[in-house]
């Protein structure tokens, strides 16, 4: 279960509306590489994880990407407040605003919908762990992108955090591989997989 | 928001990151000595400046209200308890900043 703590993990405190930055960083909250989908990536792949280190690593990475998305929306949410008519036709929110009005609704900058089929949960602990360290990396590009287009040093903040986290996470995920490779058959990593295959493989080689 | 109850927001802030930062970190060096201290350096940090704000300033989890006379958020019109966990504003409106 979980339990939500009433404050973000790094402050938000945007005072200027921008809708046309807003539209480009929703993309963090619906888009391939944005944080619902880190979340429901590593909080799906973790019933796969036959070590108690990995587990916890995505269990403890997915609640903080929770806690990202939060911080995305917040983001969004203070970028389109007290909008005039006027603003969201000139902005080019028009096109979000006439579906959604202001609310968060997970989509990519490109508008279409969030989809799961952005993110695997494959079932194989090398497979999913290195899926995982390239969407952090696939992160950290989107936030470097965004960095380039942003002026507001009050977006630029919260935006800078989070693109560090990528790279911790990154980190993190390298050594939850390296720990699950260290279980495993240094002659040949994939000679079985440990969320499935029951075999003594080992046994089973030598003959 | 007042100057006092931002910077325990502040301080909070600074030693919840450490948290999760340690969290991460022992989740893959789970016999790290020096992280372990660390931890629990910060765990210790964190519940103090928590508790504390529960009192001053209002619950962070809804699993923490504090109901007593004076407590924060009590009733503006009747001054008795209230639930004080609705109260604005919400952390996306720029609350607990």
């Amino acid at each position: 279960m979980w339990t939500y703590d009433k404050r973000l993990q790094y402050p938000v405190k945007i005072s200027q509306p921008n809708p046309q930055m807003a539209q480009v960083i929703i993309t963090q909250f619906g888009g391939p590489d944005g944080e619902l989908a880190a979340s429901m990536r590593y909080l799906s792949q973790r019933y796969s994880m036959p070590y108690k280190e990995t587990s916890a690593l995505l269990t403890d990475i997915g609640t903080e990407e929770l806690a990202h998305m939060e911080m995305i929306c917040a983001i969004v949410h203070q970028l389109t407040r007290n909008l005039t008519p006027e603003e969201i036709v000139a902005s080019g929110f028009d096109k979000y605003y006439v579906d959604h009005t202001t609310g968060l609704w997970p989509q990519a900058a490109g508008g279409f919908p969030f989809n799961a089929c952005v993110f695997q949960s494959k079932g194989d602990p090398i497979t999913d762990l290195t899926e995982d360290m390239a969407a952090e990396q696939k992160a950290r590009t989107t936030y470097d992108n965004i960095l380039r287009l942003i002026k507001d040093p009050e977006i630029c903040d919260p935006i800078r955090f989070l693109r560090q986290r990528e790279v911790v996470h990154f980190q993190r995920f390298g050594e939850g591989l390296r720990i699950v490779q260290d279980h495993l058959d240094s002659k040949n990593f994939y000679a079985f997989n440990p969320a499935f295959d029951k075999v003594n493989v080992q046994k089973n080689c030598s003959k | 928001m007042n100057a006092e109850h931002a910077k325990l927001m502040n301080q909070i802030y600074q030693t919840g990151f450490a948290l999760d930062e340690a969290i991460l970190f022992l989740d893959t060096h789970p016999c790290d000595q020096e992280a372990l201290q660390y931890y629990e350096t910060m765990q210790e940090c964190y519940w103090k400046l928590v508790k504390e704000h529960e009192l001053r300033f209002g619950p962070l989890t809804a699993k923490s209200v504090v109901l007593s006379d004076g407590a924060p958020g009590s009733c503006d019109q009747c001054r008795r308890n209230a639930w004080s966990w609705v109260n604005d504003p919400w952390p996306w409106e720029g609350g607990m900043c």
